[in-house]
């Protein structure tokens, strides 16, 4: 177990308590260590994307203190509940060395045994204050048939058990429902899809980390999970070992790009759904931006249950990354396109033959486009709701 | 304070031949300032505005209306700044995009592109290229999935759907559609009353969604809107549609005008964890009373199993309810597979080999699920057979189904140029049920459930064809 970061004991008081589990090495899965390949490795390989992954959710979690002049992200903000503890397992093809407020902290491997003992330790943590917010990441290979189950480094170490080192991450969580009771939430960035070779192989069955006590009553106030993709579905990287589509969408989403402020609350909470929603935007977006392969869509999912927990508090309304285009592409040059908020900012680009993106303050806004020569049509549509993480749209110029 | 009167004047979605007049449909409404905050919060109904107070220093405020699709309606309310009691009244129409008046009932459970928006000028759809479309009805009864014949009280056709009216009686129904290029999928009805299906291409871009789209009403506004926001997870919107006038437990306590109702109550509750606030002897009745449909054992099961077992005596009422709720058919509503899934992942270890082979099911369900919105909707040749397997083609002559060219290349090793890589690799079958696919009867799990044969031709069968253009068919 390496735990990089932990606020003293202050049992008093909530926390965030994170754990965070990325496995891109499998010894035992094609391309890992040739004497000691699985018998049946299931047609799996190495990653590269998700030590890269899980690095990327560090610098967000721990933005403020790394990077705070100016901070790259607002990071894990909370008042409720501010960031206590984070405890991370690292696979990779070199020793992984995270960055941490202290300073450099050398990371042990996210072998099945490892895992056990830092959830173990989590949910410990976690059980030492009522309002205290968990949060579980893992990057890696994931298989699901009834269940989802994720594999640990050292999956398929043993011919004789070769599931003993996965887990089942679904009874996992409903587990810890009946442990912990504080809000949770759970991100997998994991393909989920159903293989046949599984299903038909005897004994895939691995154990959750904790098993449900069903004399237990559910006493968790929340629980989010968001799974990189849906069921049956496969989950993507860039190639050459780059931020995985989903964790890429999801740090994206928490850094400043949703939250809703409610009646009665001073902050901009970010709570499972809007999180689980903006997440899902933001892979639709950037899928349809980066003109992605139909085949390659990722549609992320999630399950949410009990009453909203927030996991970020943000004192600053979110941004909204705007889009703001014209057709035809031949009148962009001719037209200033703009953004005007109802409190009195006005956003512009002047005559320029490119969609205008700009970051605007959630809200609501007039949009349009101006011919300054005055000869074409103004085009505006009022009263447009600007809502986190994206808003696109191409007006028409006509005729 | 200030007020914001909201008033929705909807076309309510009625029913000719039975003269059902529903009070139309019910959606949560938001009032918000400039910068987007949430002022307040409620329902409007055609019956009844949501009243929403507003600080006394608002003198702008929009006023949002969430479709259970997603899409919103904006409106501005101006206050003066001077006057702190005013009220100020808003109204949301539905002439605005709705081209058929007899379909936009279902427009706000689809894709916000859906053609039912467009106008009857603006289409070129070509519905005729589904003429060759079947459906089946089925219905379960005595532990028996039956084929039944499908005959529509009425019938209309647009330039953009297919919908059909039925009457259901008290009993677990469902819908299968089928043709050469469409999947074979089933989709429950509603029942124990009128039911309306819509049927219209789909809108998505997304290569892997259903080429067409089906809708189900059981004229239940109020629930069915609340069950269309936890079918997408839009919880807060479900919490303002369950809370208005209290309406879960509402809900929930009206369970013996219309158990459908009750059990949308529940889900809720259940989904909210506060399936405390009701006592349990509600959910006894519920799962006691209304034994034709399958929801409410299985929302009694996972009320055993949320509350912990005291006893052995516990353990073994979620595992009869389980059984119990498995033995009445599939639930109706996809909330109530999310928590067949849980039950049975809870309560595998201990079961029984009866109990194991109904598990089996319960996860054959799971992989093999489909999306209807609220409604559960799964793909497979028979009513017991939910499989991930995917067949297309007339009933009497199913094939398997070939995967469009662009998705076959999803499989890594022909996309090895690609700048994405999947994380695993595409596996060589989806399938986790290979049982009974060339036979019409078997025998599955501890209820002995058998789908019922028919000797039928294809003259027997219902295509979309059948329904005329524009016209109104009684029985």
């Amino acid at each position: 177990m390496t735990l990089i970061y932990q606020v003293e004991p202050a049992a008093v008081t909530p926390g965030t308590h994170v754990l965070a589990i990325a496995v891109g090495r499998y010894p035992h899965l094609l391309g890992g260590d040739p004497g000691a390949l699985a018998n049946k490795p299931l047609g799996l390989k190495q990653l590269k994307s998700p030590p890269v992954s899980l690095r990327h959710l560090l610098d967000w979690c721990f933005a403020p203190e790394l990077h705070p002049d100016p901070p790259a992200s607002p990071g894990l903000v909370n008042n409720q509940a501010p960031l206590a503890s984070v405890e991370v397992l690292v696979s990779a093809d070199e020793p992984f060395v995270a960055q941490t407020p202290d300073g450099q902290c050398d990371v042990e491997r996210a072998t099945r045994n490892n895992i056990q003992l830092a959830f173990e330790s989590w949910l410990a943590r976690m059980r030492t204050h009522p309002g205290n917010i968990g949060v579980f990441y893992f990057c890696g290979h994931g298989i699901m048939v009834s269940d989802h189950y994720l594999l640990a480094d050292d999956f398929g170490a043993s011919p004789a058990q070769p599931w003993a080192n996965a887990f089942d991450i679904s009874n996992t969580m409903r587990a810890a429902e009946r442990e912990i009771q504080g809000g949770m939430y759970f991100f997998i960035d994991a393909c989920r899809e159903i293989s046949r070779d599984v299903a038909m192989t005897l004994a895939a069955n691995p154990s959750p980390l904790w098993a449900p006590d069903l004399s237990k009553r559910l006493i968790s106030s929340s629980l989010t999970a968001i799974y990189a993709t849906g069921e049956g579905e496969l989950a993507y990287a860039p190639l050459g070992g780059e931020v995985s589509r989903f964790t890429f969408a999801l740090v994206c989403a928490l850094s400043g790009y949703c939250g809703i402020k409610a009646p009665g609350t001073q902050t901009w909470n970010v709570t499972g759904e809007t999180l689980a929603a903006a997440v899902r935007n933001i892979l639709n977006v950037e899928h349809e931006y980066t003109q992605g392969k139909p085949n390659q869509k990722q549609v992320s999912e999630q399950q949410i249950r009990g009453e909203p927990v927030p996991i970020l508090t943000l004192s600053r309304p979110p941004l909204v990354k705007v889009v703001l285009d014209l057709d035809p592409v031949q009148r962009r040059a001719m037209y200033d396109l703009y953004l005007q908020s109802v409190l009195g900012g006005r956003y512009s680009q002047s005559c320029l033959n490119q969609a205008f993106r700009i970051d605007l303050p959630r809200g609501f806004y007039e949009v349009g486009a101006l011919d300054p020569a005055g000869g074409l049509p103004h085009v505006h549509h009022q009263e447009e709701e600007l809502i986190p993480p994206f808003y696109t749209l191409t007006m028409r110029s006509q005729p | 304070m200030k007020r914001i009167r909201v008033n929705l004047n909807y076309r309510a979605n009625t029913n000719s031949s039975k003269q059902l007049n529903t009070s139309g449909p019910a959606f949560p409404v938001r009032a918000l300032d400039s910068e987007g905050t949430v002022l307040a919060e409620g329902v409007a109904s055609n019956s009844i505005a949501a009243d929403l107070q507003i600080p006394a220093d608002s003198t702008q405020v929009f006023i949002r209306l969430t479709w259970p699709s997603g899409r919103a309606e904006i409106q501005r309310a101006s206050f003066d700044v001077d006057q702190d009691d005013q009220v100020v009244e808003v109204s949301f129409f539905d002439q605005g995009p709705v081209s058929d008046a007899r379909t936009g009932w279902a427009i706000p459970k689809l894709n916000v592109r859906t053609p039912l928006t467009r106008s009857e000028n603006d289409l070129s759809l070509d519905l005729g290229k589904f003429d060759r479309v079947w459906l089946r009805l089925w219905r379960f009864a005595n532990g028996v999935w039956q084929q039944e014949r499908l005959k529509p009280e009425e019938m209309y056709r647009s330039g953009a759907a297919w919908q059909f009216d039925l009457h259901l009686d008290a009993s677990a129904w469902l819908l299968q559609i089928g043709g050469s290029q469409v999947i074979w999928r089933f989709v429950a009805l509603p029942s124990g009353g009128a039911a309306r299906v819509l049927i219209t291409p789909s809108a998505s871009k997304d290569l892997h969604a259903d080429l067409l789209k089906v809708v189900v009403t059981g004229f239940r506004e109020e629930a069915e809107s609340l069950l269309e926001f936890l079918a997408r997870d839009s919880v807060q919107a479900a919490g303002a549609m369950a809370e208005f006038q209290r309406r879960a437990t509402h809900l929930f306590t009206e369970k013996y005008e219309d158990p459908v109702a009750a059990v949308a109550g529940a889900y809720y509750l259940l989904r909210v964890n506060r399936w405390a606030d009701i006592p349990e002897s509600w959910f006894d009745n519920l799962a006691n009373s209304f034994t034709w449909i399958a929801d409410p054992a299985i929302i009694f099961c996972i009320r055993h199993l949320r509350d912990g077992f005291e006893s052995q005596n516990s353990e073994q009422r979620a595992r009869s309810m389980l059984v119990d709720s498995l033995n009445r058919g599939w639930p109706i509503f996809a909330e109530g597979v999310s928590l067949l899934e849980e039950a049975a992942a809870l309560l595998r270890d201990g079961a029984s080999p009866s109990e194991k082979k109904l598990f089996q099911q319960v996860e054959a369900l799971g992989a093999a699920k489909a999306w209807a919105g609220a409604a559960t909707s799964f793909y497979g040749r028979y009513p017991n057979e939910p499989s991930a397997l995917k067949w297309v083609g007339m009933p009497s002559a199913p094939r398997r189904h070939s995967l469009k060219k662009e998705l076959r290349n999803s499989k890594p090793e022909n996309v090895p140029l690609t700048p994405d890589t999947p994380l695993v690799p595409q596996s060589q079958s989806p399938s986790l049920s290979g049982r009974g696919l060339s036979s019409r009867s078997y025998k599955s799990g501890a209820s002995s459930v058998s789908v019922g044969t028919s000797n039928r031709n294809e003259n027997d069968e219902f295509f979309l064809g059948n329904i005329p253009r524009g016209l109104d068919i009684g029985p």
